[in-house]
């Protein structure tokens, strides 16, 4: 399902939230990186139809998203995990899944329950269907949230930060599950979490003051930071970003710091905070 | 849609707030009960008149229900689905609240003629009454979801069914104590008078559920509007501008009707032609003046089927007030035993419609034989502590005569016979009176022995029927 966005613009009275983003998103997994206030959110709610550009164009899988008919196309395409995750507490599991199927025009009672416990099943969440969904633990929580983006069997699954909150172990099962959803249909995510978008992504998309600063693959994002990453002894005050690691040495980010700093292979986080932080000084310069 | 609507309604059905409100008709029900002899169709009417509390539930459920996107933070998630852009959620929602409204104001219903059954009672509710009232829980639900829905505050929803509660209850009795026929366009009014063999007068049930429902279809209409606006469904809003159009057309009508209801009427039989509406600008006894020539309708049609012998007198009664009631009236009237030879004393007690305004002026005759009483199923109302009325009342109906012609002889007497045998036996002398020679007399007749008095009243009753028997005489008589 092919996402074209075209000098996309969304302003909120005095801020913009996004400025002039032009992208186009292909199939498999796309994260959208970016610090907080960066527009991941408003361009996931424009995307999920939620909400609409002051200006610029948007067409999802063909569809322009402006016109309620075509909004209505797209919709039935979707299946979204927002970043609040809005659950009823008094519903069961199947309950709550079952009643989004019916919102996504699965009228078919039998074909309903039957996609209803696909969905559970495809999440592991089939033993816990009759468990009111306020006795669920945070991870059990958002594989509810889940199952229900995926119930209608959509093309497109949009997912804001949705490990937020999540412990280390349920974060990897869930990156786990993310990543199996997204051979199958176009996966789009919205995290600040650098490492969900290395584990799983085939593309990112990384914004920054509601600008697209990067669009690529992860290990192209990796590439940009080719030969700015060193372990040094000491921190580095002219760098773009040093911090200490657990071995005790700072990782530094920028031109050569000094004799005693080696250089060592770029993650995706390196790239990512090679950019961002190259935007911000260029900014304040 | 159909799937949402049925899930909503199960859930909606289920609310314990509305079952809250459920519980608290019941006992309403079971205390007013106290008061009367408990028949079916007046249980009815006090579930009826305590249907507003149910109500405030209902419009607190509504109110509730429409908040639960934003109280659940799930406004996002439903409104990306294909049903919120094409506004069926909304509406299917609405409907399915007032549907289980509608079924728990009817549970109010079954609670309050269970209680009524258990108490005994008999007699069929009257379907008007419980669809109107269910009809309009359904509509105080849909308020709810509508405030919440325009307000999208919990504050507001949460003092919104409490408040219309109050509001409706201020509101209702305030014009029912007006006495205007405004008091039929809120939308549980007091209920009208009830006749057991005519129904309801006036019969405002058919047009006032109309109207309830005419108002409730604008609520419905207006937030559907909103929601139809706002995703640009085009049909939606062209089906709500049609349904708040139809529903206020049907409002006005139907109120317009409502509003041109008297507030009562003078019942005088069972035809139409002897029923006169009464309201609030007229004088009431003015106008019976051109009735007066009508007393003495009620012909025995046997509507009042159940009937009692005890001595020498027979109570026949309507079937849903029950043979019990026959039988326990007509052991009351064994107090008249020693009166029942009197010339032109009633020997019958029969269950009518109404009597308006005075106990006698539906009696079908004193004549000597049939003479009878009528009995107003109207007035029956408190037979557990009030029915030695009823004595008092045959009593009083032979002595003064259809027309109540009162002379300071039959006061006395009836001074008398309150003291003697009345409920609530009055002060030494008789009732409050300024004639010295009339308390003179009660006194004279309370200082001899019952039976003593009876035989002397014996052979003067006739003439003290009839007026032609003074107080001096009297004085007399029991002075010997």
């Amino acid at each position: 399902m092919q996402i074209e966005l075209n000098n996309v613009v969304k302003s909120y009275r005095t801020a913009r939230a996004l400025d002039d983003v032009t992208v186009d998103l292909g199939s498999g997994i796309t994260g959208l990186l970016g610090p907080n206030g960066a527009g991941k959110t408003t361009l996931i709610r424009i995307l999920a139809t939620l909400m609409s550009p002051t200006k610029g164009t948007v067409r999802i899988g063909g569809f322009d998203p402006q016109d309620a008919r075509q909004r209505l196309e797209v919709r039935r395409r979707l299946g979204y995990l927002p970043q609040e995750l809005g659950l009823y507490p008094r519903f069961t599991v199947f309950e709550f899944v079952d009643y989004i199927a019916m919102l996504k025009e699965l009228n078919n009672r039998r074909d309903r329950h039957q996609k209803v416990m696909n969905a559970l099943m495809a999440v592991g969440l089939e033993d816990l269907a009759r468990r009111k969904i306020k006795t669920l633990s945070g991870g059990m929580a958002r594989r509810v949230g889940i199952a229900q983006a995926l119930v209608a069997d959509p093309d497109l699954m949009l997912f804001d930060e949705p490990t937020v909150g999540l412990d280390p172990e349920q974060r990897a099962r869930f990156r786990e599950l993310i990543a199996g959803l997204g051979q199958e249909r176009q996966v789009i995510l919205s995290t600040h979490l650098v490492e969900d978008v290395a584990a799983i992504c085939t593309s990112v998309v990384v914004l920054w003051e509601g600008k697209v600063l990067f669009h690529g693959t992860p290990a192209a994002l990796r590439a940009e930071a080719e030969g700015l990453v060193w372990s040094s002894p000491a921190p580095e005050k002219d760098a773009l970003v040093s911090w200490r690691t657990e071995s005790g040495k700072f990782r530094v980010i920028g031109a050569k710091p000094s004799h005693d700093a080696t250089p060592v292979d770029p993650t995706v986080e390196d790239g990512y905070l090679y950019i961002t932080s190259a935007a911000r000084l260029k900014v304040a310069a | 849609m159909r799937s949402l609507i049925w899930v909503e309604a199960k859930r909606a059905a289920r609310s314990p707030l509305l079952w809250l409100g459920v519980a608290l008709v019941t006992p309403f029900v079971w205390l007013n009960l106290n008061g009367y002899w408990p028949i079916v169709p007046r249980a009815v009417e006090h579930a009826y008149g305590g249907i507003a509390v149910l109500a405030g539930f209902a419009t607190l459920t509504g109110a509730w229900v429409g908040l639960r996107d934003i109280r659940a933070g799930a406004e996002s998630l439903i409104a990306s689905t294909p049903a919120a852009q094409k506004a069926t959620l909304v509406p299917a929602r609405m409907l399915a609240l007032a549907l289980g409204a509608f079924v728990t104001g009817l549970a109010a219903f079954g609670a309050a003629i269970a209680v009524a059954k258990l108490r005994g009672a008999l007699g069929s509710p009257s379907l008007d009454l419980i669809l109107d009232a269910s009809f309009f829980v359904a509509g105080a639900a849909c308020a709810g979801f509508a405030i919440a829905y325009f307000t999208r505050s919990r504050a507001v929803c949460l003092l919104v069914g409490p408040l219309l509660a109050a509001l409706d209850v201020i509101v209702v009795n305030r014009l029912a104590s007006s006495y205007r026929s405004a008091m039929w366009l809120v939308p549980n009014p007091r209920t009208p008078q009830r006749f057991p063999t005519i129904g309801y007068l006036p019969d405002i049930f058919v047009r006032h559920t109309l109207y309830v429902l005419a108002l409730t279809a604008i609520l419905f209409g207006a937030v559907w509007l909103k929601d139809s606006i706002r995703t640009q469904a085009h049909r939606a809003t062209a089906i709500c501008v049609l349904l708040v159009t139809l529903g206020s057309g049907t409002a006005l009508a139907s109120g317009t009707w409502l509003a041109h209801q008297p507030v009562s009427y003078a019942v005088f039989g069972t035809r139409p032609d002897q029923w006169l509406p009464m309201d609030g600008r007229t004088s009431t006894y003015k106008k019976m003046g051109q009735f007066q020539r009508k007393f003495g309708v009620f012909a025995d049609d046997g509507s009042a089927s159940e009937c009692a012998s005890e001595g020498s007198f027979e109570v026949c009664v309507f079937p849903e007030f029950g043979e019990r009631f026959a039988r326990d009236m007509a052991d009351v009237m064994t107090i008249l035993e020693p009166f029942a030879d009197f010339p032109d004393f009633p020997h019958k007690l029969r269950m009518v419609p109404e009597i308006s305004f005075a106990d006698c002026v539906g009696v079908g005759g004193l004549t000597s034989g049939d003479s009878e009483y009528l009995l107003s199923s109207q007035n029956v109302t408190d037979v557990r502590e009030e029915w030695e009325f009823t004595p008092e009342g045959v009593f009083r109906c032979s002595l003064y005569g259809r027309r109540m012609l009162s002379t300071p002889a039959k006061d006395a007497v009836n001074a008398w016979y309150g003291s003697t045998f009345g409920a609530y036996p009055s002060m030494r002398g008789g009732y409050y009176t300024k004639n010295r020679l009339q308390r003179r007399t009660t006194n004279l007749m309370l200082a001899l022995e019952p039976d003593e008095v009876i035989t002397r009243l014996r052979p003067i009753w006739a003439d003290l029927q009839k007026g032609n028997f003074y107080l001096p005489g009297l004085e007399r008589v029991m002075s010997r």
